[in-house]
């Protein structure tokens, strides 16, 4: 089997938000919608503190409750893990959004442009009008991972192949890989590294690591 | 920067601890509202039809409140022209057991409206109706405030308690002598179990299950929740007993109090104690040489768990 | 299912070209163009083994898009028709026609010409200001070329350096070890001392990569910073220390290494026989010299005898103090004198004896930092040295010292940062960690020449270091005039004279001078003509309300303008150039450049256009060839590209691709030509592809030797040492300086003459601050605060506060909207998180914003992120958010002797009353 997920080394990233930005250009999301971000987080009191920088987003739960509540069936989840949205069925109910304990998932009811109401021409060729009033999130560039399948490609390996969020990164502190395949890149950082995943106490089942310090030897 | 997107902070460094969700608004709760109340006052009306209950009225006003929430929640969703696409989920998703069901309780409720004797059935599809959207919110994972599992026995409890508070309230207008005794029995044991499970439901969201800030809401609702939703109609109740010249009143009020308790409890709890779940890390990572540090969870009150 | 995102469709094509918005670029990037129009910024994967972070660009790359298509762009030349400047003037500019705007300009040029090109007072009647360290001119095509062809320009207008720069460290850097910017060697390296640099925000695409890389090998940096920045996020501890205090923190870490810990640890090898510690110093504090040679003497342990520092098979005593029989001392101005049975100290024993008063509880004092982490850091220091370790890069046996220290903005700039250079390369010094693998090592040269190759730019002097290019202190030389209104040459020997010193020199002095003439020198004029590119002074600088002042007053501005701006509001005419996805530029890639741009190869890389022009956008390089026309001066802007002055020299020892001189070239032609230069340079003549072939590949590159990052190898195979630690050149210097200027009767420079010492000492520098609350008629009780700031990846160096999208993403990093305080700070002032406060400074000038609350920075400290502040750059205008640069006083006062100043003030922070709450920003704002 496969199961896509990302490995985030929280001692490499830097917070520069280049993923979130190469995300918003491969998805044309509107403004304020990110599907990938990084959170800026603050720990301790002074002097004695630290500052983490968190990426988050869809986590492509291996329970997702977000596909669990949806009436309509937009919501699925592949064999290999990522959990989709079909945005010709979804009726824009919101009741995935109350239900996804990431946050990760938006809801845009009318066209919004960085510009206000002046829509620029790259905002004009990428227009989709099939994502208003309906949910949506990352899909961990589900289009390029399933054209690099077709083309014999390795995801997270080839760049063609993989989401533009881990294909950014200037501190590598993405990776996207098969966590089923023990010889993956991802299951090898796991292997090396310790990991948590957030708000694994909900059963959620979620599919990014995140790496807080090196495995002991 | 644009503020046109739902569902989101502002300023996003801010937006680390929970924030109030806001992709279910009061439209979403008057679906709450409506259901509850309305098949509270089904299942009231037609266990009542036993005891030889039959009112039109009440089968009407219960269908109607019933479905002035569905079409509450119906303004709320982005795509209206697929609003049957709800009926794709059954599989798995409470919001479509509700629409199956209410495909079965209003033509029955219609039907009992013409044969009588079928109002002793609507009860069976209005507590199927009541405990979907008790699962509804339970099921609603990113939303600790909905996620507890006493969500359940509370939307039910109070479902019951409202329908009994509008029948008494709807007897005292419509039915000739009032709502049979029976009723105000009912909204008390309805009420005392509201009151009780509530106060577990706010002890265990306060102990830690809901971030800080909803369960400052909470906190705040709870007093004159408890007092004008609950001890206010027992004390209307009291009334009534003590002062039959003014017990119909005083019954129609105590109704009144009892359910309008019960919708406030509805939108505080759907709409301002609806805090997100937030983000959160076990650990702080060791960057590079340095040493891991402890974890964060920013906005509840518990802490995380410190370096292992 | 979901589908492939929209606009997916239609022609596909990527383009590969370079992000260069910053100066820790160029990186490489591919634009992804869907039938027409710009859709995505792409990494460019076809790069990623040959650029330093695998063909990456950071989160600024990704704006140009909106950039590209703002409606809030220039689409046409523009004039201005109020002829009133000021900032609550309406400048009316109105679109005109291209050929409107070029004569007019040429109409300027050509009377200036007429009349001569350097005005009464001796200054330049032209002037143009580029901001970005260096970026414009990879953005300005042949523009350089025309500016080359032109004469005298005065390019001392400043946007920033001196106060936003590495200013000390330039000229320190370049003077001890040839590093304008001074680097730890990332790859190797294991333990960073890091005193405010921002590698993490401003260190660019590579300086995140290969720390990023440092860490998950387990790299330790020590993160040294008032407050916790992005890059002390990413450091494994971080030391709140006071601000402007950080030499006496460096100073007390040399005292622990010379006074607590055993000589052994550290690499005497190195002390002896690569640095001047062996020389010996007279009692008159000048190096004892054999009478003979005049050469510097050192004591000979195996003959007990002084002999010349280049004596063959002499051992060098490191340590001590020795009788020499006969000796010379040169003083300055050709001062001589002779000695005999004099005693002579190593310059180490003074090195040592220098710093005994910088013990760790001092240190811990002024520093407010505890002793016990000094204490520790310094001996994690020695630790991690690795002294008599070697590594082999290349096949070359090198030292290998895996330990680097590194400053940042405010601790290497202003008073004080000469101190820290100095204390910083001595720490490198005394474990021989000075360029050589995993030490601190010098990226590049601006001052000296050829700029390719730093290992190429020194010839040994008499002294036995590398010979130096400072502006002549002599009598006969020393230039009693300024050549440009910052008097670089005359004030700053160590700026040098390249191409890049007037921009270094005292750059405020530029604007200060114009109203605050100063004796004995020419009363600085405006310059009759200004030209602006890629720069926002009136924003970026000191004290910018008085920078707009000046602009404002300037008699005639042109600026190639992307959108309205600060600056531009005081233009005279607009002109719209085809920006970073629109235009083309052949540029040299590769070898080694600041911040972290260490190659392995060295090549060339197109920009070329992803899409159109917008409006009636022009490429630079034909607005370039139409002034060199109108202006006359066509021959001469040719004969500039064929000299290379655009970036390729056209004609090499084996091919000639020079454009006729007598015809106004093409863009075409010009970049073609420099694309078959390019292409036979890096074959040596065999190939000659043009720009067909570098459009569809985009770079090519040639192997860079990595042995090539390190200095100490060419340093040694020439039988030079490095100057360190004692100054005898730049103490004479100062000395000549000073007698120079006390001849013209200048008094106004006399306390940076003080910079000029043998062994830099730790003064009271905040106090220096303190100092000009005084100066400016306050008291120092009412301004109890600090404010610093800080770059921000999402803005630095990228003149893009107006894409939406970097304002978007910016907001998830904290600091972007606010000012940044520790909440017990806030408590005094009686203030919560997203209140509005006023920020006072002692210039009179105030700012306000809201309150971010942080435990990340010191309770007497302020944070100012980045330089807001707008109010005619549209998007920007909105942000309402403070910057420093209106607070901070540009004053002689606060001017070193290197001419720069630091980004620093007191202040004084009240609660905003109701009727001062701002201008917008607070609608969707979470409380």
């Amino acid at each position: 089997m496969t199961k896509w997920a990302i490995v985030a080394d929280l001692g490499r990233c830097v917070g520069c938000q280049t993923c979130t930005t190469a995300c918003r250009h491969a998805n044309a999301t509107p403004p304020g919608v990110q599907y990938r971000k990084v959170l800026d987080m603050e720990v301790g009191t002074f002097p004695d503190v630290r500052r983490v920088f968190v990426p988050v987003g869809c986590m492509h739960c291996d329970e997702p409750p977000c596909r669990d509540v949806c009436p309509t069936t937009a919501t699925t989840k592949r064999a290999d893990g990522m959990v989709m949205i079909d945005y010709d069925i979804c009726i824009g109910c919101g009741y995935c959004i109350v239900a996804c304990p990431y946050q990760a998932r938006y809801k845009v009811s009318k066209p919004t442009f960085a510009f206000k109401d002046q829509q620029t021409q790259n905002e004009r060729a990428r227009f989709d009008e099939r994502l208003l009033g309906v949910a949506q999130k990352c899909t961990f560039c589900v289009d390029r991972v399933d054209y690099g399948l077709a083309n014999g490609l390795t995801p997270g390996v080839a760049p063609e192949a993989t989401p533009a969020c881990v294909n950014s990164c200037l501190s590598k502190a993405l990776t996207f890989g098969d966590t089923d395949n023990p010889d993956s890149n991802v299951s090898k950082l796991l292997k090396r590294y310790k990991s948590f995943r957030m708000h694994e106490e909900l059963g959620t089942g979620p599919n990014i690591h995140y790496l807080w310090e090196t495995e002991d030897e | 920067m644009s503020e046109d997107f739902e569902d989101a902070p502002g300023m996003r460094h801010l937006g680390l601890s929970p924030w109030l969700q806001t992709a279910w608004d009061l439209r979403a709760a008057g679906n709450f509202i409506g259901g509850g109340t309305g098949t509270g006052l089904l299942i009231i009306a037609s266990l009542g039809a036993f005891d030889g209950l039959y009112s039109p009225v009440l089968l009407l006003a219960g269908l109607a409140l019933v479905g002035l929430g569905l079409f509450s929640v119906f303004l709320e969703i982005g795509r209206p022209l697929r609003a049957m696409n709800v009926l794709l989920g059954g599989k798995r998703s409470w919001m479509t057991r509700e629409a199956f069901v209410a495909a079965v309780l209003f033509p029955l409720g219609g039907a009992a409206l013409i044969w009588p004797d079928l109002a002793k059935l609507v009860w069976i599809p209005a507590t199927a109706y009541l405990y979907c959207q008790a699962r509804i919110l339970e099921a609603s994972k990113g939303i600790p405030t909905w996620r507890s599992p006493l969500i359940l026995p509370l939307t039910v409890v109070t479902g019951l308690a409202e329908g009994a508070g509008i029948l008494l309230l709807l007897g005292t207008l419509f039915l000739d002598g009032g709502a049979p005794e029976w009723v105000a029995g009912t909204l008390v044991a309805a009420i005392a179990g509201r009151l009780f499970v509530w106060m577990f439901y706010r002890r265990r969201m306060v102990g830690g299950e809901a971030p800080v800030e909803a369960a400052a809401v909470l906190i705040r609702f709870s007093m004159p929740f408890t007092l004008g939703g609950n001890v206010i109609p027992i004390a209307f109740l009291v009334i009534a007993g003590m002062q039959p010249d003014i017990r119909g009143a005083a019954l129609a009020a105590a109704g009144l109090a009892a359910m309008i308790g019960g919708w406030a409890m509805k939108v505080t709890i759907v709409t301002k104690a609806a805090h997100n779940q937030g983000f959160a890390i076990n650990h702080s990572p060791a960057r590079g040489g340095g040493e891991s540090g402890p974890g964060f969870k920013p906005g509840w009150r518990e802490v995380t768990k410190d370096k292992q | 299912m979901s589908a492939a995102p929209a606009g997916g469709g239609g022609k596909v094509e990527k383009v590969q070209t370079y992000c260069y918005q910053c100066v820790a670029g160029p990186d490489l990037m591919t634009v992804k163009v869907v039938d027409g129009v710009a859709t995505e910024i792409e990494p460019n994967f076809k790069a990623a083994d040959t650029h330093p972070a695998e063909g990456k660009v950071c989160v600024k790359a990704f704006g140009l898009i909106q950039k590209s298509y703002t409606p809030h762009r220039i689409l046409t030349p523009m004039k201005r028709t109020n002829p009133k400047k000021g900032k609550d003037q309406d400048p009316g500019f109105v679109p005109i026609s291209w050929d409107e705007a070029m004569s007019t300009i040429a109409e300027r040029l050509n009377t200036i010409r007429a009349e001569g090109l350097v005005d009464g007072n001796g200054y330049p009647k032209v002037a143009a200001s580029f901001g970005g360290a260096g970026t414009p001119t990879q953005y300005m095509g042949s523009l350089t070329a025309f500016l080359s062809a032109w004469g005298p320009i005065d390019f001392g207008f400043g946007s920033g350096q001196g106060v936003k720069c590495y200013h000390s460290e330039h000229l320190y850097g370049e003077f001890w070890h040839r590093g304008y910017v001074i680097t730890p060697d990332t790859p190797r390296t294991n333990y960073i001392i890091n005193c405010g640099a921002n590698h993490e925000a401003s260190g660019g695409v590579c300086g995140v990569y290969r720390h990023a890389e440092a860490r998950g090998r387990g790299a330790k940096r020590i993160q040294v910073e008032p407050h916790l920045s992005v890059t002390g996020a990413c450091s494994a501890e971080w030391l709140p220390i006071r601000p402007k205090t950080d030499a006496a923190f460096l100073m007390t870490l040399l005292n622990v290494m010379v006074h607590e810990a055993s000589r052994d640890r550290l690499d005497l090898e190195f002390l002896r026989n690569t640095t001047s510690s062996p020389y010996l110093i007279g009692p008159d504090g000048w190096y004892l010299r054999d009478p003979e040679t005049n050469k510097p003497l050192l004591w000979d342990e195996k003959t007990a005898k002084a002999v010349p520092h280049d004596t063959a098979g002499a051992v060098p005593a490191l340590e001590g103090r020795f009788t020499v029989a006969k000796a010379v001392t040169l003083g300055a101005d050709d001062e001589r004198w002779e000695h005999a049975d004099v005693e002579g100290v190593t310059a180490f024993t003074k090195f040592v004896e220098h710093v005994r008063e910088y013990t760790p509880a001092w240190g811990a004092k002024v520093c407010d930092v505890p002793e016990a982490r000094i204490r520790k850091i310094a001996n994690e220091f020695l630790d991690n040295a690795c002294v008599g370790q070697t590594i082999e890069i290349d096949g070359q046996v090198m030292p290998y010292r895996p330990v680097a220290v590194t400053l940042g903005k405010t601790v290497n700039n202003g008073w004080g940062g000469a101190e820290c250079c100095w204390a910083r390369t001595m720490l490198a010094v005394l474990v021989g960690a000075l360029e050589v693998p995993g030490g601190t090592i010098g990226t590049t040269i601006r001052i000296n020449r050829p700029a390719a190759n730093r290992l190429e730019s020194f010839e040994g002097c008499l002294d036995g270091f590398m010979e130096y290019p400072f502006n002549p202190t002599d009598r006969d030389t020393w230039k009693a005039n300024p050549v440009i209104r910052n008097a670089y040459k005359m004030l700053v020997p160590l700026v040098g004279n390249s191409s890049w010193s007037p921009a270094l020199g005292p750059t405020q002095f530029s604007y200060m001078f114009l109203d605050e003439p100063q004796d004995q020198i020419p009363r600085a004029t405006f310059p009759e003509f200004l030209l602006v590119y890629r720069t926002n002074p009136v924003i970026s600088f000191w004290d910018t309300d008085r920078v707009a002042s000046v602009v404002s007053r300037m008699p005639f501005v042109v600026c190639f303008a992307h959108t309205r701006d600060e600056t531009n509001h005081f233009a005279d005419i607009l002109l719209p150039d085809a920006t970073d996805l629109e235009g083309m530029q052949l540029i040299r890639i590769g070898g080694t450049k600041f911040q972290e741009q260490y190659w392995k190869t060295q090549g060339f890389a197109l920009r070329q256009p992803s899409v159109k022009p917008q409006g009636e956008a022009r490429d630079f390089t034909d607005i370039a060839t139409d002034l060199a026309v109108r202006t006359g001066l066509l021959e001469k802007y040719n004969n500039a590209i064929n000299r290379g002055s655009h970036g390729v020299p056209l004609k090499g020892p084996n091919w000639d691709f020079s454009i006729p001189l007598d015809k106004a070239p093409t863009l075409e032609e010009v970049w073609d030509a420099s694309c078959r230069s390019a292409s036979a340079e890096l074959t040596g003549g065999a190939e000659s592809q043009g720009l067909d072939w570098w459009k569809q590949n985009g770079f090519r590159t040639i192997p860079y030797p990595e042995t090539n990052w390190f200095l100490t190898p060419a340093l040694k195979a020439k039988g030079l040492r490095y100057e360190l630690p004692y100054q005898e050149r730049l103490t004479r210097i100062g000395r000549q300086l000073g007698n120079r200027l006390k001849e013209a009767g200048i008094t106004w420079w006399d306390h940076q003459l003080t910079e000029y010492r043998p062994l830099m000492d730790w003064h009271d520098f905040p106090g220096y601050w303190e100092q000009s609350v005084v100066e400016h008629g306050g008291k120092v009780e009412d301004f109890p605060f600090w404010v610093v700031t800080a770059r921000s990846m999402q803005y630095a160096w990228g003149s893009n506060m107006h894409i939406p999208l970097m304002r978007e993403v910016s907001g998830n990093v904290k600091g972007h909207d606010g000012v940044v305080m520790n909440p017990e700070a806030a408590r005094k002032v009686g203030v919560k998180e997203g209140e509005r406060i006023v920020v006072s400074s002692p210039i009179g000038k105030s700012v306000s914003g809201r309150v971010v609350l942080s435990q990340g920075i010191r309770p007497d400290t302020i944070l100012m992120m980045s330089q807001f502040d707008h109010w005619a750059t549209p998007v920007a205008k909105d942000f309402d958010v403070p910057s420093m640069n209106r607070l901070t006083a540009m004053t002689m006062q606060l001017t070193d002797a290197t001419g720069s100043g630091a980004d620093l003030s007191r202040v004084a922070i009240r609660k905003a009353r109701p009727d001062e709450q701002g201008r917008s920003g607070e609608k969707g704002r979470r409380a």
